[in-house]
């Protein structure tokens, strides 16, 4: 399937990868010397295959860093995600994926805001070819209480994305969310408005034109936590474009519950489903839009704490994704068994 | 190191300042009590005169009076129980200007008391170091007088810092003080029951979201807006809990105050600081919930002390 693509490697790939584990052990290093922070380590394997594959042995390590300093009225915190995966031991197939990020809150009198920015890495290689998206963010969040259970929250923020996967693009957009949410004994409503405006560039090949759209929509959104875990959301978003004029609706459910079946057992569950409509039809998947999350998916983990500071989980997941062609779809599932340990 | 010079020189001179401000406080304790005894000493003699006059006239309509006699005396009723009603306000005002001097002393004793312990550690010299005992056990008792940790139990805890039952000679007069002083440390031994029962249900929320954020991690990529609303980071969110109280700010005082108000049902607090999705807001309220449960400890222990003498 991905052979169709006929994706070129990307020259910097390598470097990037050297830098990250650079930036990794020094952070380890400045948790390990700090007072604040947590560090946690996370290994897993068990199987998975993708449709119509053979089944695959999965190994998979996971790094967690960050690290929060307070003061009074304000904080600032950075935070480090780093998961390196391998396929049958090999290291032809395999993928890793970095992710940091940094966030600064501050309170002034009724107002509260957070500035945060966010940076992702992703590569995924298979045999000769390598695929690779990053992406990052800039959004200021500002939240200001209209009484004393309702809320107003504006985000405003800048997201860039660069493709070297199948679509080969490179995307810039302006995000603007809004909304009210209301807070009644332990369950907290939101609803609003989400407006994006962007902009596609093809990344490589010499294509001059560029494609752009807007997305608007509102969104729903459910949560409560007391003795289980409970978040819900939804978006409607209609999506039009200058290159495919033409007006596509995007449905985008997700579920989080998370609930202690015993003191030491724990079960979380997520789902995520996004339905598009109608599907584009078009080959110049270059200056086609995709959406940041448009894998379906359902998880199921259930844990157990074997000391305060290690667990032992099983973890059973689902994942669906239609590529935004719309001819191509894959899915792909996988059980595994995994041991997470916190150092701090 | 210069740092750690300085603070000590600056120490002794915190100390001292925080020590005139304490009295000054005291001093203003004093008065506001001093004017609630008087007020509430008028208000008893305004009731017994406004009883007397009430009965007067239910004995006029029982032996059919004048009207205008009766009218006389209703109208006077009517005249005492303004002052009655205005009395009541006047014990409202000084009981809040109380409350609020007593928060104000609660953090003083608290800062002071830090600062000793401060200056204890440091200090070598064996007669030195008693008399800055002797004063951090008569500012913790001080601080157990003003604690808002108190204000919910059944019994007045400030009345029982004046028994003195080595004072008592009279056999049964003991037996009830003491049975009264074994009741009072039940209902603190419940009420820190309670407050260890919460403190493990929210040690077991905020390992539920710790969970369910980690997990989060794994299973979706938390790319932008449509991620952030179900993990906004565990350190990241906002404290909803100031806000939705209505205060400006959560000062340690009224936080206790809140807790116990709402003890045992205060999950309601809880999950002001649990909207905002954020773990690390729980590890505050379990901090709060440690520190009302050493002064209840020290309470008890005072208690104890009480019965033992």
């Amino acid at each position: 399937m991905i052979e169709r693509f006929n994706i070129r490697l990307p020259s910097l790939a390598r470097r990037k990868q050297f830098a990250a584990l650079i930036i990794l052990m020094l952070v380890f290093q400045q948790l390990i010397a700090g007072q604040t922070g947590k560090f946690q380590i996370q290994s897993e394997s068990g199987i998975g295959s993708f449709k119509g594959e053979s089944v695959k042995i999965i190994w998979r390590s996971r790094l967690n860093a960050e690290q929060t300093y307070r003061w009074r009225r304000s904080s600032f915190n950075w935070k480090l995600f780093y998961q390196p995966e391998l396929f049958d031991f090999s290291i032809k197939s395999s993928s890793q994926r970095l992710r940091g990020s940094i966030r600064f809150n501050n309170r002034f009198r009724q107002w509260f805001w957070t500035m945060q920015f966010q940076a992702r890495y992703f590569s995924y290689r298979l045999d000769e070819q390598t695929f690779n998206w990053q992406s990052g963010n800039l959004t200021v969040e500002v939240l200001r209480p209209v009484k004393p259970k309702i809320f107003w929250d504006i985000q405003v923020g800048y997201w860039y994305r660069d493709s070297d996967d199948f679509s080969q693009q490179s995307l810039n957009a302006l995000i603007l969310q809004q909304g009210i949410s209301v807070r009644h004994n332990n369950m907290l409503y939101q609803t609003g408005t989400y407006t994006e405006r962007f902009k596609i560039r093809p990344r490589f090949q010499a294509i001059t034109k560029s494609n752009s759209g807007y997305r608007v929509g509102l969104f729903f959104k459910m949560s409560a936590v007391k003795a289980i875990i409970f978040n819900s959301s939804y978006y409607l978003i209609y999506h039009r474009s200058e290159f495919y004029n033409r007006t596509n609706i995007e449905h985008q459910f997700k579920i989080l519950i998370g609930k202690w079946l015993s003191p030491d057992w724990s079960l979380l569950f997520f789902t995520y489903i996004t339905k598009r409509q109608p599907k584009f039809n078009t080959n110049e998947t270059e200056l086609l839009y995709a959406p940041a999350d448009h894998q379906n998916r359902v998880y199921f983990k259930l844990g157990r704490d074997i000391s305060k500071n290690r667990e032992f989980y099983l973890k059973l997941g689902y994942e669906q994704e239609v590529l935004i062609k719309g001819d191509y779809e894959w899915s792909y599932w996988q059980l595994l068994a995994g041991m997470n340990f916190r150092i701090k | 190191m210069n740092r750690i010079i300085l603070s000590l020189l600056l120490l002794p001179l915190l100390i001292f300042a925080q020590s005139s401000a304490i009295k000054a406080l005291e001093q203003q304790q004093n008065r506001y009590q001093k004017q609630i005894l008087l007020e509430k000493t008028k208000l008893d003699s305004l009731n017994r005169e406004l009883n007397t006059i009430l009965a007067q006239i239910d004995s006029l309509n029982e032996q059919n009076a004048s009207k205008n006699d009766i009218s006389d005396l209703q109208a006077k009723s009517l005249s005492i129980s303004k002052n009655v009603v205005a009395s009541q306000t006047q014990i409202k005002a000084l009981n809040k200007k109380i409350e609020s001097v007593n928060k104000k002393l609660f953090k003083r004793y608290s800062r002071q008391i830090d600062s000793l312990n401060r200056v204890l550690s440091t200090e070598k010299d064996a007669q030195k170091r008693e008399q800055i005992t002797r004063e951090l056990k008569l500012l913790t008792q001080k601080r157990i007088a003003v604690s808002p940790a108190l204000k919910q139990f059944s019994f007045d805890p400030r009345k029982l810092f004046a028994i003195n039952l080595r004072a008592t000679k009279d056999s049964l007069k003991r037996a009830i003080i003491k049975d009264y002083i074994r009741n009072a440390i039940n209902e603190v031994d419940t009420t820190l029951m309670n407050l260890n029962l919460k403190k493990q249900e929210l040690i077991n929320m905020k390992r539920l979201q710790e969970k369910a954020a980690s997990f989060m991690d794994e299973v979706s990529d938390n790319q932008l807006y449509t991620s952030l609303p179900l993990k906004r980071g565990a350190t990241g969110s906002f404290d909803l809990s100031a806000q939705s109280s209505g205060s400006r700010s959560l000062d340690a005082a009224a936080t206790i105050e809140q807790l116990l108000t709402d003890l045992p049902d205060f999950n309601s607090f809880i999950n002001q600081s649990m909207v905002a999705g954020d773990a690390s807001k729980l590890d505050s309220v379990l901090t709060r919930i440690d520190a009302t449960g050493k002064i209840l400890s020290a309470y008890r222990a005072y208690l104890l002390e009480k019965l033992n003498q």
